[in-house]
């Protein structure tokens, strides 16, 4: 097998704080094949978007990547320069996120927020290049009229126009990686769908992988190959999108399930999981879902539990698992 | 644009019309005789009864501030009491030489002042941080008189490096430029520790903005990514208050050009305050507050050029 197009190893991301280094990321080991998608799942405060900003090298201060490597067809990226890091941003990994309109800069034009970093990888490009450029960009998102759009800022665009743009500027530099960071949250149910199919379609034009962050199993149901689903900082389970639907091993992962609305089945109650996800600063020292976990036996509070494989291809971190096998025992 | 620069020309007017109201209403409660002063010091009470028929000063109050705004309207400002020179002769002779000084004052002090405020932002916390945010604190607590009297003392008198006194010729001159640095400083300087202090502020909000965290990911050197995404958003918020602060920039003119003989308006209304000459204090008081307003205008304008959702 080629090597793959992301390999993130053991990579722990932590906060300086008055009480020490506390971490978001917390030894996460994932990797991304060329022109997949994997669904990164979790709660908010899980790390999700801080191990997107870490593969970025982006995370800001008082925020730093403590241990782990991430590597980008087999090049480790914490070994980059600066300015070498600066190449890989926006050309060969490029990120999306979840506000448009805050992630757009008010005072420039459309033309020139999607130019400009075009502009800054290659640099022998005249105006006039840079103008097709930005034309051929909206105009693969889909903008009617693009010349005009251009010129156009911002505050002029929907919501939905905005998230076109920020797809535009993101695989202007036709990236191998796109991170799409909650894409669709901040907008309407019906745009979500669009914008959604256009990040599909391009992926099979471009041939691009993307990592997409959400909270939205539903998102992922629909987008992903491969899903990993994040607790307080960990892996916790690890599979392809239908297994993980067919056969979640995880608790937490259960839990997650249970808690969606379904019109296919009859339900009394939707399931929640009780309790909340405990602050980084005090977590718990065994296995950091066992506080909240309907399956949890005193041997989960001893020890954190790796992540096993239960089958080939699909990783658990639980000592309970597979939890029907456990629970019929 | 052009509709929203009338709008604002409009609006000035009544704000002159206050100007005006408030400067006359001071030039009454200062208690010196104008019919006195003109008259001299040896003048018998018949003669200054007679001047004082002649200025009109035996009217009402209310009766001289409209005739006095009647001829205004119609671009007569009167004639100095002191010397009988029409106000509008002195003015025309003196605003160059203050537009002058304004001009030499800000084109070091505002770029020195946003490149200072941006460097600390950028290394906020730092030494360098420290470092111009207390140089930009003595810059604000300095007296302008204190600054110019300062230089005149060390550069102009003890070291004799540069003249302190009047205006050398037109600035293209040597004489000119030599003449204008000291006063350029001292006008000036009071004015960096402002600006960078604004700047400073405001470059640290803008770069909490997630626009430029946007920038960053597109793979921008962070030298772009200060100038284009953080220090371009923040002059909207500077350039307001660098208007704001222009008002303190107009009285710190007065002063230094009072200390440095420059011939200006400043020194002009100083004079006429002092000789109790009201027309031509008065004159100097309506150029002040017009530089002030057409300012203002001229940031509003600014602002709808700095930020595309004001244009609308």
């Amino acid at each position: 097998m080629s090597t793959p197009l992301l390999e993130i190893d053991g990579l722990r991301t932590v906060f300086r704080t008055s009480s020490g280094d506390v971490p978001a990321v917390d030894g996460v080991s994932l990797t991304v094949r060329r022109g997949q998608t994997l669904g990164v799942v979790g709660e908010s405060g899980c790390g999700k978007s801080v191990l997107s900003l870490s593969i970025m090298r982006l995370v800001a201060h008082p925020g730093r990547i403590a241990a782990g490597r991430v590597l980008l067809e087999g090049r480790d990226l914490a070994a980059l320069s600066a300015a070498q890091m600066r190449a890989v941003r926006g050309r060969d990994i490029a990120m999306i996120f979840q506000e448009p309109m805050t992630s757009l800069n008010p005072v420039h034009s459309v033309g020139f927020q999607i130019t400009e970093g075009l502009a800054a990888h290659e640099p022998g490009l005249s105006r006039a290049e840079l103008r097709d450029r930005g034309i051929e960009a909206l105009r693969r998102v889909r903008i009617p009229s693009p010349e005009r759009r251009l010129e156009e800022y911002p505050h002029q665009l929907s919501g939905g126009m905005r998230q076109r743009v920020m797809i535009a500027m993101a695989l202007a530099g036709s990236p191998k990686l796109l991170i799409a960071d909650e894409p669709t949250t901040a907008l309407d149910v019906t745009v979500q769908a669009q914008i959604l199919d256009l990040l599909r379609e391009l992926q099979a034009q471009m041939g691009m992988a993307i990592i997409l962050i959400t909270h939205d199993l539903g998102v992922v149901a629909e987008m992903a190959d491969e899903v990993a689903v994040m607790y307080a900082g960990k892996v916790v389970e690890r599979t392809d999108a239908r297994r993980l639907f067919d056969d979640p091993q995880h608790p937490y992962t259960l839990g997650l399930l249970g808690s969606i609305p379904r019109l296919d089945e009859e339900r009394e109650n939707l399931l929640a999981i009780t309790g909340s996800v405990p602050p980084p600063f005090a977590l718990p020292p065994g296995c950091r879902f066992a506080p909240r976990c309907p399956f949890a036996i005193p041997a989960c509070d001893a020890a954190q539990p790796p992540l096993l494989e239960v089958e080939p291809g699909h990783g658990a971190a639980c000592i309970r698992a597979p939890i029907e096998e456990s629970l019929a025992a | 644009m052009i509709r929203h620069g009338v709008q604002r020309l409009l609006l000035a007017l009544p704000v002159l019309f206050g100007v005006l109201l408030i400067g006359f209403l001071l030039m009454q409660v200062v208690p010196t005789d104008p019919a006195t002063v003109r008259a001299g010091p040896q003048a018998t009470a018949e003669v200054v009864a007679a001047i004082r028929t002649e200025l009109g000063l035996d009217e009402p109050v209310w009766k001289q501030f409209f005739l006095y705004v009647w001829r205004l309207a119609q671009g007569d400002l009167g004639v100095s009491i002191i010397n009988n020179v029409p106000v509008s002769q002195e003015l025309g002779n003196t605003i160059g030489p203050t537009l002058e000084l304004m001009f030499a004052a800000l084109v070091w002090s505002i770029p020195l002042g946003i490149a200072l405020g941006t460097v600390a932002a950028y290394l906020r916390g730092s030494f360098v941080d420290r470092v111009v945010m207390a140089i930009s604190v003595a810059g604000v607590s300095v007296p302008v008189f204190f600054l110019g009297l300062l230089l005149i003392w060390l550069v102009g008198f003890q070291w004799q490096l540069l003249p302190f006194t009047g205006r050398g010729g037109p600035l293209w001159t040597m004489d000119g430029l030599l003449a204008i640095i000291l006063p350029a400083i001292t006008l000036g300087g009071v004015f960096v520790g402002p600006v960078a202090r604004m700047t400073r502020s405001a470059v640290v909000d803008a770069l909490q903005a997630e626009h430029v965290r946007t920038a960053r990911a597109k793979g921008l050197g962070e030298g772009a990514v200060v100038r284009r995404h953080a220090l371009r958003n923040a002059l909207i918020p500077v350039v307001t208050l660098i208007g704001l602060q222009i008002g303190f920039l107009l009285g710190g003119a007065v002063v230094t050009e009072t200390i440095f003989s420059w011939p200006g308006v400043g020194r002009l209304a100083v004079g006429a305050i002092l000789s109790a000459d009201f027309p031509m204090a008065q004159g100097t008081i309506i150029v002040l507050s017009a530089g002030f307003i057409i300012i203002n205008l001229v940031v509003d304008l600014l602002y709808g050029a700095l930020d595309p959702r004001v244009r609308g």
